[in-house]
């Protein structure tokens, strides 16, 4: 007999899958839940940190910031930088970034007639900032700065309760100049912003940048220049573009600004894959088993058709078939029952029961918002092909190695 | 002659080796998921032993005495009045040494080069070492001792950024309790390294009675701070430490929980987590071991529509079959105990070592080398659960034998 066509092959393989709908159905079951783990828990693992690093990066810290050499120990006004030549100037302006923004950023306190608290006094320029960082967008009384020259301050709303003060009052912020003067000056409260994150509300208030310049005494220097790319990795190759431009001064990406941020991303990743490999074991030894009994139920037809001149390659390609439409069809189901439970909380899951405390202490928000990516699903897609197909083919290779007239006499 | 329950069992047993690679690979599926779960298990566990202690230990306590508004926001002139004398009575009624009284607020901490904002806490230089491990992280100079009058013990980066070091002088800048200016000279005695940010940027210690002088408290504080043996047993604690409170003034009693909300947040967030994915994963073995229990059932048709004819009720064989199956999964769960338990004790023995993590340990106040805790729980819990969920998975295909009509079931080749 010359080699049977695949198309034949494949029609049997399909046939004989559904001989016994019960046991197919139960496998497809399996694999189908196998599949939705692995991708609804990897959208909202990735979606999860993928939130925290944007949350990070528009807490201020944006992709690539530069400053003095030394402000980042010491982020005192002795460690001020000028502001960008024309050099860095033009390495701003290259596409890949989308927006930079100067500040002046100092540790200050900030006293009402009630309360005194050590803030981060941030001298901004509204119009730049605005698109780095989450100040233009999250202040929910009053109204954000006008200009560098603004005369008015900017608090958080826990920390207006704490130093018991409201929209219009006035503070005074206290900090140095670069002889180490104390140096002083009252802001009326123009705008309260609220964000999710305490820390943020408490830590941080913001003026006009040139108002900033002018009671510190600096001149037209800043603490830093913060900017921001088209994503949040790969920075590499950029960072160093920037900081050619800007040979004197230090230039970081935000992975080594937050640490912590970027061994989340890196934990969560390898958590991932770990997850696919876990739930792929689970699934196979089910997997294995079906297959085997499967094949060893049709025993004696197997013989019958050897004898008839099969080759055994064929029995082997055969069974890997069946197993491809299980896993086919497992996939086609779990993919339809992730989408299904994801995209109705695509708009964000709240997750606020664990409790806002804890959630602050970890740097995550209270919403989740899952990440689908097609590299992921794709990615657990193939991992479940191909293990499975690797797993079956023990049982194939078994069936294929029938020896006919043993399989035949078989009862 | 009756069938003895021994002759059940060595019945069942035979049967399920009769097959040994179908019964080999679903007890693998049983064992490899109550192995994942002890170790799974014993892991986190001692992660939230070790974060709750390490964060407890640093600073906290377990549980504190203090005025009833200052949790929600600490100001110095919510206070705790005869504060050392009510620590000094706890002391000898509880028979405990940890115990130490602290009070604090906001001030301005300048040196030569520079002025900064600092959070100031007076401590009892013989007590807090035995409620805090700050006191042993003095990494220059020496922590305070019960002489000390005019000194402060500051974080790493706190002194860097004032560019002190042990001996150099620092002025005190702040609003007594009754708001009245205050104001005083220290020298550093010491630098210690809190590990966290927050604490080596902005803690300041100096003893007791300075800031009690100089903050015109009298003998006033802000927090009594208790440390018992075990974190698990506060609220022992607490119930020991109620009478004892004296009857004219408003104190409440905190314990870690409300002390530091976000603890106990995070740990029941975490196994909420691990038990969803684990159920999930036995969701998929379930599957699994179901299909193989239901095929190996209907495969042995002829063999039961013949003990059926011979005598045997069908709900003997239907016991039979449970029997089966739950010395497979028993099997199955022994030596998935088995593995899990060693695989946990031999990393118990040197712990892992998360240096990639540091970001992470630093953020969390935890250790570098993190230790699986193997307990009576950790090695139970999981595989219990499995062998429950898998005998009850054997149900369906047991009970399905009772509707097998003996001559018809014979038939079948």
């Amino acid at each position: 007999m010359t080699s049977l066509p695949i198309s034949m092959l494949t029609r049997i393989a399909w046939r004989n899958i559904w001989r016994n709908h019960r046991r197919t159905l139960v496998m497809i079951a399996a694999i189908s839940i196998g599949v939705w783990a692995m991708v609804v828990m990897t959208a909202l693992m990735v979606g999860m940190v993928d939130q925290m690093v944007r949350d990070s990066v528009r807490n201020l810290t944006g992709h690539i910031q530069i400053h003095a050499p030394r402000y980042r120990d010491d982020p005192a006004i002795t460690n001020s930088m000028a502001p960008p030549d024309e050099t860095l100037l033009e390495a701003l302006s290259q596409p890949k970034i989308k927006a930079w923004s100067t500040r002046v950023r100092l540790p200050a306190v900030i006293t009402s007639e009630r309360e005194s608290v050590g803030v981060m006094l941030v001298g901004i320029d509204p119009a730049s900032e605005r698109q780095i960082s989450f100040i233009g967008d999250k202040v929910t009384q009053g109204h954000y700065l006008e200009s560098p020259d603004d005369k008015g301050i900017l608090i958080g709303k826990k920390l207006a309760e704490r130093l018991e003060t409201k929209l219009g009052h006035r503070l005074v912020v206290m900090s140095q100049d670069p002889d180490n003067n104390i140096v002083d000056r009252g802001f009326r409260v123009v705008g309260i912003f609220d964000t999710e994150l305490e820390a943020t509300e408490t830590g941080f208030v913001f003026i006009g940048k040139h108002t900033a310049q002018k009671m510190l005494r600096m001149g037209n220097q800043i603490s830093e220049l913060a900017l921001i790319s088209d994503g949040y990795r790969k920075l590499g190759p950029l960072t160093k573009r920037v900081h050619q431009a800007a040979p004197g001064l230090e230039v970081l990406a935000w992975t080594s600004l937050e640490p912590y941020m970027k061994t989340m991303l890196t934990v969560m990743d390898g958590f991932a894959y770990i997850w696919y490999i876990i739930v792929f074991l689970a699934m196979s030894f089910g997997l294995v088993n079906t297959l085997l009994m499967a094949v060893f139920e049709r025993t004696r037809e197997i013989g019958l058709v050897q004898a008839l001149g099969m080759a055994p390659r064929y029995i082997l390609l055969q069974v890997l078939i069946e197993s491809l439409f299980l896993l086919l069809i497992g996939l086609a189901a779990g993919n339809l029952i992730s989408l299904a439970t994801l995209l109705p909380i695509l708009d964000g899951w709240d997750i606020s029961a664990i409790g806002t405390e804890g959630l602050e202490w970890a740097g995550m928000s209270s919403v989740i918002y899952p990440k689908i990516t097609l590299k992921d699903i794709i990615t657990s897609n193939i991992v479940v092909i191909i293990l499975g197909i690797a797993a079956s083919l023990y049982p194939a290779w078994r069936a294929s190695r029938y020896v006919p007239v043993e399989a035949i006499t078989r009862t | 002659m009756a069938l003895t329950p021994s002759m059940l069992v060595t019945l069942a047993w035979r049967n399920l080796w009769r097959q040994p690679r179908r019964t080999g690979l679903t007890a693998g599926a049983i064992t490899f998921s109550a192995a994942i779960s002890v170790f799974v298990l014993s892991m986190n566990l001692g992660i939230i032993h070790t974060l709750i202690d390490y964060n407890l230990r640093l600073f906290t306590g377990h549980v504190q005495l203090q005025h009833p508004d200052y949790l929600e926001r600490k100001q110095i002139f919510k206070t705790v009045d005869h504060a050392a004398s009510l620590a000094a009575r706890l002391r000898h009624e509880l028979s405990m040494d940890r115990v130490a009284v602290r009070a604090g607020t906001f001030a301005l901490l300048s040196s030569t080069k520079r002025t900064v904002g600092v959070r100031i806490v007076g401590v009892q230089p013989e007590f807090e070492p035995r409620v805090s491990t700050l006191p042993g992280l003095v990494t220059e100079g020496r922590y305070l001792n019960t002489q000390d009058t005019e000194k402060a013990v500051i974080g790493t980066a706190l002194a860097h950024n004032l560019g002190v070091k042990p001996g150099d002088e620092l002025t005190v800048l702040g609003s007594g309790e009754d708001g009245s200016f205050a104001a005083t000279v220290l020298h550093v005695a010491g630098i210690f390294d809190g590990g966290s940010m927050e604490i080596n940027r902005y803690m300041t210690f100096i003893p007791l009675r300075t800031f009690q002088q100089t903050f015109n408290m009298g003998d006033k504080a802000n927090s009594i701070v208790l440390r018992g043996d075990h974190p698990g047993d506060t609220n022992k604690l607490v119930a020991r430490l109620a009478p004892h409170l004296p009857a004219g003034q408003a104190i409440a009693i905190r314990d870690w929980n409300a002390l530091q909300p976000g603890l106990r947040q995070l740990i029941a967030a975490r196994l909420t987590m691990i038990w969803f994915l684990f159920s999930l994963l036995l969701l998929i073995v379930a599957f699994s071991v179901f299909n193989t229990l239901l095929m190996s059932v209907l495969e042995r048709t002829r063999e039961f529509g013949i003990m059926q004819a011979i005598g045997l009720k069908p709900f003997r064989i239907t016991r039979l079959v449970m029997l089966e199956s739950a010395m497979l999964a028993i099997t199955g769960v022994v030596a998935g105990i088995l593995i899990g338990g060693t695989f946990t004790a031999v990393v118990q023995l040197n712990g892992v070592h998360f240096d990639f993590m540091e970001g992470l340990a630093r953020q969390f106040n935890l250790p570098t080398r993190l230790y699986p805790e193997l307990t009576w729980l950790s090695v139970s819990l999981g595989p219990g659960v499995v062998l429950v969920t898998t005998t009850l998975t054997a149900l369906y295909p047991a009970i399905k034998v009772r509707s097998l009509d003996p001559v018809l079931a014979m038939q079948r080749t």
